[in-house]
C-alpha cells in the first residue's frame, strides 16, 4: 500500500516537473532563435554513463549509526523521448563497512545491489555544459550482509525500495563524450522486520552520494523526432 | 552413466558447501539483566547470540556463527540487536571472563519465532567462581600402598533448554554436581590439579587407603583461590 502511494507521489512529481518545463518553454518566446538552434544542435537521443561515487551514510537508522560508505559504482542508461526530458535505468553496487554492530547485528560489511528507473530534465545552461535533475521512480535494493566467525563466512540479506533525487553537472569534452559530477540524496525504504523498539532504526537507510563519471552521448535527435 | 552421476552430484556439492545464509529481512532483540548471587548487577558481561550450522556434508558437529553481540550496562541490563536463524541449535551465551559462571539459553527456532521478535531472558544469575587447587602427596614409604579418592564439586555453567519459550527442565542443567577422582599407587604416588568451581559451595572429599572403609571430609570453598593439601 505504502509503495503504491509512493509511486503515485513520484508520478505526480514527474507530471508537475513536465508541466512546469512545458509551461516555461511556451512562454520563453523571448529566447533567441540562436539559442533554440543551439539547443537543437545539442539534442541527444540518449547516453550511457558509468560513475564512481562515495556514499555518505546519514540519519538515525542502522546505516547512519552503524555503517560507513566505502564506495560504489553505477551504470546509467538515459533516453530523451522529447527534447530535454529523459527517462532511464541505472544499476550498480554500493559498498559499506560496519562500524558499530550494536545497531546492525553481527556482520562485517554490506554489498548493496541497486537498480532503479528514473526520469528527469536536463538544462543546457552554458556552452558545453548540461545540468540534470532526476528522480528515481521505481527501484529496489538488495543488501547482502557478509560476516565472519572464526574466518568462516556467512550471509544474510535485507531488501528495500529505492527513492532518490539526483542532480548532475556534465562538461562535454568531445562531441560524443562528457565527464560529470553528481550528487544524489537516496532513501531506501527497508523491508526489515524488527522488534517494535528497534523498528524505527530499521525502517530506512539514507545516503548522500557524491559521484564522478563519464558519459557517452548517443544520437542527435530526441525519440519523437525520429518518427 | 558414470559421468552423469558426477554431474548430478555437482549441484548438491554447491548447495551444501556455500556459506550459511540466515533469515532474510529479520532482526531480533535479546534482552534481560545479569546479577550475581548477591543480587548485585554485573556490568561488561558478554552477551553472544549464536547459531550452529554444518558447513559441509561431512561436518556433523557444525560450527557456531555469531549473530549478535553486546555487553551489559552498569545496571546489569542488556539489549542485543541480532540477526536471526531458523535452526534447531540457536543459543544465547552470557559470560564474564573467568570470574563468573556461564549461562546458556538454547532453543529450536526452526518453527519458533518469539512474540514481537524479542528473546526476553529476564534476570540471569551468574555465580562467582573460585579456583580449587588440590595437591595429594604420598609420605609413607611402604610399598603397595594405594589411595582411591574422589571430589564432588559443582559445575560452573548453567545450560537451559527452551521449547517455544517454555523451560524444559529435563534437558536443562544448572550448576550440577560432578565427580572427579582417581587412584594413586607406587607408580603414580602424587597428584595435583586445578579445577574451577562455584565460590561458597561445599566440596565432598572421599578417600580410601588400602581398600579400607571410605572416609568422607567436607570443606567450603570460601576463597577465590582455594588450596587443598592431603598427605597419606
Amino acid at each position: 500500500m505504502i509503495s503504491i502511494l509512493l509511486i503515485k507521489k513520484r508520478i505526480l512529481f514527474c507530471f508537475l516537473l513536465f508541466s512546469i518545463f512545458s509551461f516555461g518553454q511556451d512562454f520563453s518566446n523571448s529566447e533567441t532563435q540562436n539559442n533554440k538552434l543551439e539547443s537543437a544542435k545539442r539534442q541527444l537521443l540518449g547516453s550511457l554513463a558509468i560513475d564512481y561515487y562515495i556514499p555518505s551514510t546519514s540519519g538515525e537508522n542502522f546505516v547512519g549509526n552503524g555503517m560507513k560508505g566505502e564506495g560504489g559504482y553505477s551504470i546509467k542508461m538515459q533516453l530523451f523521448p522529447y527534447k530535454q526530458f529523459f527517462i532511464g535505468f541505472n544499476f550498480g553496487n554500493t559498498y559499506l563497512s560496519v562500524t558499530d554492530r550494536a545497531f546492525t547485528g553481527n556482520y562485517n560489511k554490506t554489498n548493496i545491489r541497486n537498480q532503479c528507473f528514473f526520469t528527469g530534465y536536463e538544462f543546457l545552461p552554458f556552452k558545453l555544459t548540461r545540468l540534470g535533475l532526476n528522480i528515481g521512480i521505481s527501484g529496489d535494493a538488495h543488501y547482502e550482509n557478509i560476516g565472519f566467525t572464526n574466518n568462516e563466512e556467512y550471509n544474510q540479506t535485507d531488501t528495500g525500495v529505492i527513492m532518490y533525487y539526483e542532480m548532475y553537472f556534465d562538461y562535454e569534452v568531445g562531441n560524443k563524450f562528457s565527464i560529470y559530477f553528481a550528487y544524489s540524496y537516496r532513501k531506501d525504504k527497508m523491508n526489515i522486520m524488527a522488534p517494535e523498539i528497534l523498528q524505527a532504526n530499521f525502517n530506512e537507510a539514507i545516503y548522500h552520494n557524491f559521484g564522478v563519471g563519464i558519459k557517452f552521448h548517443i544520437g542527435n535527435k530526441d525519440v519523437i523526432s525520429l518518427f | 552413466m558414470k559421468y552423469s552421476s558426477y554431474l548430478l552430484l555437482f549441484p548438491l556439492i554447491l548447495v551444501c558447501c556455500g556459506p550459511p545464509t540466515f533469515e532474510k529481512d529479520t532482526r531480533v532483540l535479546v534482552k534481560g539483566s545479569v546479577l550475581d548471587e548477591n543480587n548485585n548487577p554485573i556490568s561488561d558481561a558478554e552477551v553472544n547470540v549464536y547459531t550452529r550450522r554444518s558447513t559441509s556434508l561431512f561436518d556433523s558437529y557444525g560450527s557456531s556463527f555469531l549473530l549478535g553481540k553486546d555487553y551489559t550496562q552498569q545496571d546489569g541490563t542488556f539489549s542485543v540487536t541480532s540477526l536471526f536463524d531458523r535452526n534447531e541449535d540457536f543459543y544465547i551465551e552470557i559470560k564474564n571472563g573467568d570470574r563468573f559462571s556461564n549461562y546458556i539459553y538454547t532453543t529450536n527456532t526452526e518453527e519458533y519465532l518469539p512474540a514481537n521478535l524479542e528473546f526476553n531472558l529476564d534476570t540471569v544469575f551468574l555465580r562467582q567462581l573460585a579456583t580449587f587447587n588440590y595437591n595429594i602427596t604420598r609420605t609413607t614409604s611402604t610399598q603397595g600402598t594405594t589411595l582411591r579418592f574422589s571430589f564432588l564439586l559443582k559445575n560452573t555453567s548453567c545450560f537451559e533448554v527452551y521449547d517455544n519459550g517454555v523451560l524444559v527442565t529435563l534437558q536443562s542443567s544448572c550448576y550440577e554436581d560432578f565427580t572427579l577422582g582417581g587412584s594413586l599407587n607406587d607408580v603414580v604416588p602424587d597428584l595435583s590439579s586445578t579445577y574451577k568451581t562455584l565460590l561458597g559451595t561445599t566440596i565432598v572429599f572421599k578417600y580410601s587407603l588400602n581398600n579400607e572403609p571410605e572416609i568422607t571430609e567436607t570443606f567450603i570453598i570460601d576463597k577465590e583461590n582455594y588450596d587443598f593439601n592431603f598427605t597419606y
